[in-house]
């Protein structure tokens, strides 16, 4: 029988050569993944310390490729060189479920600053993008990811000028 | 020079749209010519050696970021803008975008360029349109009898490139080719029944051969019904080089139907589901189309069949299609379908009115007058030159009979008393807002009259949709609604004026002459000393 961690390497269809994931659990799954993906490179983000300093010290070969970052909260997630480097990279998020234990919530949210599904993360890196001044969502979204329909309002209403403004109107009428 | 033309639909449109490039290349011999296409069109290029360059967009890959949770939501815009940034260095001397919808206009706002013609996205909604044919083309191409035209006829005069005249089929060898398969299951006619009519095409006409044509993602499907030896799965390249030996190519409404157009090979289009033969029927002169006239058709092209079966495809019987594709072969009059809901159409170059569809194959006395309408269209929308009205009557002679006048006078009537109508509400209105006052009432009133249309004929009725929509259209302010009316009653006067000009002309010519239709002298006005 697969290990959860193989299970999930195999349902990922996503491909990159840098990735984020959330939860490192016992690090099976980041050693399938890179086992899977030669090339590719791992950061890893887990709540719980004492998880990672053991995982530091076992110093399994995978950790060559691999940078676990310890954090423990949403401000210190905005705080931290891992959002510059999300803004440069925009690596992709990948959510190991089975590694959050009894930080689900934090983990949703790291997710959604990473991702820039919510207002917190998005101001992040719009700002970082150049999209100068304030701006608000309209809409609720009831706990709903922004997508790019909440994005384009965005910036029809507070960046409706700017030179990137553009790009993302061609992409929201992919979706339309 | 360097030239970018922007074309993101499909492989079909860029059929249609290939005697344009071709004219490009003509206006500029030496210039750079760039194709900006879906990647799924790429593989079509070698068919256009008039282009210089192919850029793809891979529109599947933005659509898959855009819409995947764990890509960071501003990811596709970084990779929208690096992308476009590897191949657009130096601006463009000249941006033409063919494809006439948002993300296109978008797109071409993002390129830089010296020119860009086409609809084009800017700061707050579109470019206001340069000319009165791509406005046609922006407000009536997407409405079912908005507008006369084809598709390639709005097209090549939206970006003032001349069309050469529709291609004439000629049979070329003694294969029949079959394309069954299209685009979009809605346009497709049953595999059942293609398999029925390959079956018979050989029992009767056992000097063709029958062939099956598909591309390699189609073949499986193919191979539900047909055998092996039967199929044809070719490339475009190869495609093209035996299409050239074709007889015949019976197809539904599908980019092998475009392709074989521009070789003159004759063709039978099945025009099924949301297939609209008035609009992007096969651009020829001389070729056939059998369309399900159902209720529900052309049914809309992105939206999934609502009906409970496949009506169009069910109601045309094999027997017409063998019959009318035998009749084909043998160079025979074409009769009728007999199937109820089946209109036979027979493709026709007309001068000054374009491309036509003849039901029947026949010329009747509606459509003479249909081409007198059409030609008033296409004078209108030309309008920025002064309309030759009279060297138009007569090269329409010959199509318009005493019969066609009789109908087009009627017609002609009924218009100018709405227009009468419209702009004495239009007075009225002018006069209230002038004075500060606002009478719901009156403009109730106004917007009720545009309405009550339901009399008239369909033609009368395309002239006056432009009121029809202000009427049912919510306007911010009397004074916008105001606008909108003068403006569509000024262009309904232009049209009016010259349709009326035309219908004298015609009437005038029967009448100096004496003589009926087909009398006389073919060489025009000039040979003959006479003048309309």
């Amino acid at each position: 029988m697969k290990s959860l961690a193989l299970q999930w390497v195999e349902a990922q269809a996503m491909r990159a050569p840098h990735i984020v994931v959330l939860g490192l659990a016992d690090g099976e799954h980041i050693r399938e993944w890179l086992a899977d993906n030669e090339n590719s490179r791992v950061t890893v983000i887990e709540t719980d310390l004492l998880k990672m300093t053991a995982i530091r010290h076992q110093s399994p070969s995978w950790l060559a490729k691999a940078d676990l970052v310890h954090i423990n909260s949403a401000d210190a997630l905005m705080i931290h060189p891992l959002m510059k480097f999300m803004a440069e990279k925009m690596a992709p998020v990948l959510c190991y479920q089975p590694g959050y234990g009894e930080a689900k919530a934090l983990y949703d949210e790291y997710f959604r600053i990473l991702t820039g599904r919510n207002l917190r993360g998005l101001n992040y890196f719009m700002d970082y993008l150049g999209f100068k001044g304030e701006r608000s969502i309209e809409v609720s979204l009831g706990g709903r990811l922004i997508t790019i329909k909440e994005l384009g309002l965005i910036i029809d209403t507070h960046h409706s000028g700017h030179q990137r403004a553009t790009a993302v109107r061609v992409l929201r009428e992919l979706v339309i | 020079m360097k030239i970018l033309v922007i074309s993101l639909l499909r492989v079909g449109d860029l059929f249609q749209q290939r005697p344009l490039l071709q004219r490009l290349r003509e206006l500029y011999p030496n210039a750079q010519i760039e194709v900006l296409t879906n990647l799924s069109c790429l593989s079509a290029r070698e068919l256009f050696p008039e282009v210089n360059e192919w850029r793809a967009f891979d529109r599947e890959k933005f659509q898959k970021a855009v819409g995947t949770a764990e890509i960071p939501l501003l990811a596709p815009v970084i990779e929208l803008e690096t992308w476009l940034a590897s191949w657009t260095g130096q601006p463009y001397d000249l941006l033409l975008n063919f494809t006439h919808n948002k993300l296109s206009a978008q797109l071409a706002a993002m390129i830089a360029a010296k020119e860009k013609r086409g609809l084009l996205a800017e700061e707050r909604g579109f470019r206001s349109f340069e000319n009165s044919w791509l406005r046609h083309f922006n407000e009536r191409f997407g409405m079912r009898k908005g507008t006369p035209f084809h598709y390639a006829e709005v097209l090549a005069a939206s970006f003032g490139l001349s069309l050469p005249t529709p291609p004439s089929p000629q049979a070329q060898g003694t294969t029949i080719f079959i394309q069954a398969l299209t685009s979009d299951t809605k346009k497709n006619w049953h595999l059942s029944s293609w398999k029925k009519l390959v079956d018979q095409l050989r029992v009767q006409r056992p000097d063709f051969s029958v062939k099956i044509l598909g591309a390699p993602f189609e073949k499986e499907k193919l191979l539900s019904v047909f055998e092996e030896e039967d199929l044809a799965i070719l490339g475009w390249t190869d495609l093209q080089k035996s299409l050239k030996t074709a007889a015949l190519l019976i197809s539904g409404d599908t980019s092998v139907k475009h392709l074989a157009a521009s070789l003159n090979v004759p063709i039978l289009e099945l025009a099924l589901g949301s297939a609209d033969p008035a609009r992007t029927g096969v651009y020829s002169q001389g070729d056939v189309i059998l369309h399900a006239s159902v209720d529900c058709a052309p049914c809309v092209h992105s939206q999934p069949c609502r009906k409970m079966s496949h009506l169009c495809g069910e109601s045309l019987p094999v027997r017409d299609v063998l019959k009318t594709a035998l009749q084909i072969l043998s160079g025979d009059e074409l009769s009728l379908p007999e199937g109820k809901e089946i209109t036979l159409y027979r493709t026709e170059d007309v001068p000054v009115a374009g491309w036509m569809l003849l039901p029947g194959g026949q010329w009747t006395t509606d459509l003479a007058a249909e081409a007198v309408d059409q030609a008033t269209w296409k004078l209108s929308l030309d309008a920025e030159k002064i309309p030759e009205t009279g060297s138009s009557a007569w090269a329409l002679r010959y199509y318009v009979h005493s019969e066609a006048l009789t109908i087009l006078c009627a017609e002609q009537v009924e218009l100018e008393t709405r227009l009468q109508a419209a702009e004495a509400s239009l007075k009225n209105i002018g006069r209230q807002l002038l004075a500060g006052q606002h009478d719901a009432g009156l403009f109730q009133q106004v917007r009720r009259e545009f309405n009550t249309v339901t009399s008239l004929s369909s033609r009368v009725r395309r002239h006056l949709l432009d009121l029809i929509e202000v009427g049912i259209e919510p306007f911010p302010s009397p004074l916008h609604f105001y606008g909108a009316l003068k403006k569509r009653i000024e262009e309904l006067k232009v049209r009016t004026d010259l349709r009326g000009k035309l219908i004298e002309q015609l009437l005038q010519g029967e009448k100096d002459h004496g003589k009926t239709v087909g009398e006389l002298s073919i060489s025009g006005p000039e040979a003959s000393g006479e003048s309309l």
